[in-house]
């Protein structure tokens, strides 16, 4: 999953369109590991494939705290039922992506 | 593989609580011989983990009314409301809650965890927005998920966080009901409700109030947080729980909002479950009057929760920011909660642990439900307790040791 995912990535590279992208991905990513780390009170590291409550050891609660962290950095309301079906850091940062859009 | 896998992690850490000492998540009481003492274990033990605000357990028209009722009506309703009819109690006890509160409309639900899962997932569908306190009960989260509804978090009891997140809604179509709490069960602290009816105004929303810990407990009739603030027009809906300051089982709704009995036929937690037994109805009915005829249940309540949180403030102990019925103690880690919990217990008091992730701030909790019908002296007996305990676990410093870096 995560290698199909780097993989879709990277077709765009070749054509041209991925480093704005791509960037765009990166930048959520280390927000996300930026929350994390400042919810969590340690360093983390931070993926796509990074499965968040998993990979980070975190529970219900501090994943919650994550969330508004990022709702503040990014200025938007992440609904907590869009959040369900969010499970790796890349899934969270997609969501984003789209919420952003709406707004 | 098995079907309870999925939960190992749960059932070790509770094994290894069970092995620090009694379980505190499966207490037994022997005896309960008053609403302030039991038996536990053996021992004679206050009783200070229950939400039993008033006494009225044991209250005497209150248990006579259950008794009645019980002959005369029988043991239960064995159906729904609308599959198999109306007692003349439900109805009596809804018309009895709606002048309470002076409201047009009152709805009774089974538990007050249902009367949140009812009224969220109904008041507010696909395409509206709930938005809800961070820090609210497992029963609005619940109903959060049963409903269609967008939910959106704000920052615990944080007006502005509030506004921001309304704002950023502006011009989202649908509908918009903001849920807080008059008293928040762990800490015992209360929302500030003034400023988020003035953000509610501003933006245009719905709100509903839980007053399932603050009835009877707060305002000069026992309605609540939004009376004892005065905005109760401001609130668009009140719900609440038999269980705590009414001594049984149920919970409600009331509203001035027209169109409101249609509910009734499409709210799920109400429709698809058995109504209340006729025993429960009456001694609700029974309950409400005891507390609206005699405001000293409350006053005694209050002055009780007093005593016990300056007593415990005044040891140097970790309490909640408001002084309530419900008094918080926090404690510095798990082990630490656990032990003092134990101890305390042996001691001769049953209390609540309240363990993370179900408290705020990830700190272990030790939780109070002062009653009207504790006496001074069982208050003071538990304030000996936590010096003790206290001072053991150097939680607090010892009065020796105090005057000598004083």
């Amino acid at each position: 999953m995560v290698s199909r995912q780097r993989g879709l990535l990277n077709t765009f590279t070749t054509s041209g369109l991925a480093s704005p992208l791509e960037a765009v991905t990166d930048l959520t990513l280390r927000e996300i590991g930026r929350a994390a780390e400042s919810v969590l009170g340690r360093s983390v590291e931070v993926s796509e494939g990074t499965d968040i409550m998993r990979d980070l050891e975190v529970d219900s609660l501090a994943l919650m705290n994550i969330v508004m962290e990022l709702e503040d950095s990014f200025d938007l309301s992440i609904p907590l039922d869009r959040l369900a079906d969010v499970q790796t850091a890349g899934q969270l940062a997609g969501l984003i992506k789209d919420l952003k859009k709406r707004n | 593989m098995g079907l309870f896998d999925k939960h190992l992690a749960y059932a070790q850490a509770y094994e290894a609580i069970r092995n620090a000492g009694a379980d505190p998540f499966n207490v037994k009481f022997e005896q309960v011989l008053s609403p302030t003492e039991g038996i536990i274990d053996g021992r004679r033990t206050i009783l200070l983990g229950s939400h039993n605000y008033l006494g009225l357990t044991f209250d005497k028209a209150v248990v006579e009314a259950a008794a009645g009722a019980l002959t005369e009506s029988g043991a239960g309703t064995t159906g729904s409301r609308i599959a198999n009819g109306n007692f003349d109690g439900h109805r009596r006890l809804e018309a009895e809650l709606a002048r309470f509160y002076g409201r047009k409309h009152a709805m009774v639900f089974t538990t007050g965890y249902q009367a949140n899962l009812g009224m969220l997932s109904t008041l507010v569908g696909r395409g509206d927005h709930l938005i809800l306190d961070a820090d609210s009960h497992a029963s609005i989260y619940d109903a959060s998920r049963l409903g269609m509804a967008e939910v959106i978090r704000f920052r615990h009891n944080d007006p502005e966080d509030l506004y921001k997140r309304l704002n950023r809604l502006k011009d989202v179509p649908g509908e918009r009901l903001i849920v807080v709490e008059g008293i928040y069960s762990m800490l015992g602290d209360v929302a500030p409700l003034k400023e988020m009816v003035a953000v509610k105004r501003e933006m245009g929303a719905y709100l509903l109030v839980d007053e399932a810990h603050s009835m009877g407990v707060l305002g000069e009739k026992g309605r609540g947080l939004a009376e004892l603030v005065g905005v109760e027009e401001d609130v668009d809906f009140v719900v609440g729980t038999f269980s705590k300051s009414l001594a049984g089982i149920g919970g409600f709704c009331v509203s001035n909002l027209d169109g409101f009995e249609v509910l009734r036929v499409t709210c799920r937690p109400y429709m698809f479950t058995a109504s209340l037994p006729p025993a429960t109805v009456a001694s609700t009915t029974a309950a409400l009057h005891r507390m609206e005829t005699d405001p000293g249940l409350r006053q005694r309540v209050m002055a009780n929760a007093q005593r016990l949180y300056d007593g415990l403030n005044g040891m140097g102990f970790v309490t909640g920011p408001t002084c309530n019925p419900i008094v918080a103690i926090a404690l510095p880690d798990q082990p630490v909660a656990i032990g003092v919990w134990n101890a305390l217990m042996q001691a001769g008091v049953y209390m609540n642990l309240a363990l993370p992730p179900a408290t705020p701030d990830a700190r272990p909790l030790l939780r109070a439900s002062v009653s009207a019908a504790h006496s001074d002296e069982q208050i003071d007996a538990v304030l000996g307790m936590f010096k003790q305990v206290g001072e053991t676990f150097g939680l607090i410093e010892s009065d020796v040791k105090r005057a000598a870096t004083a």
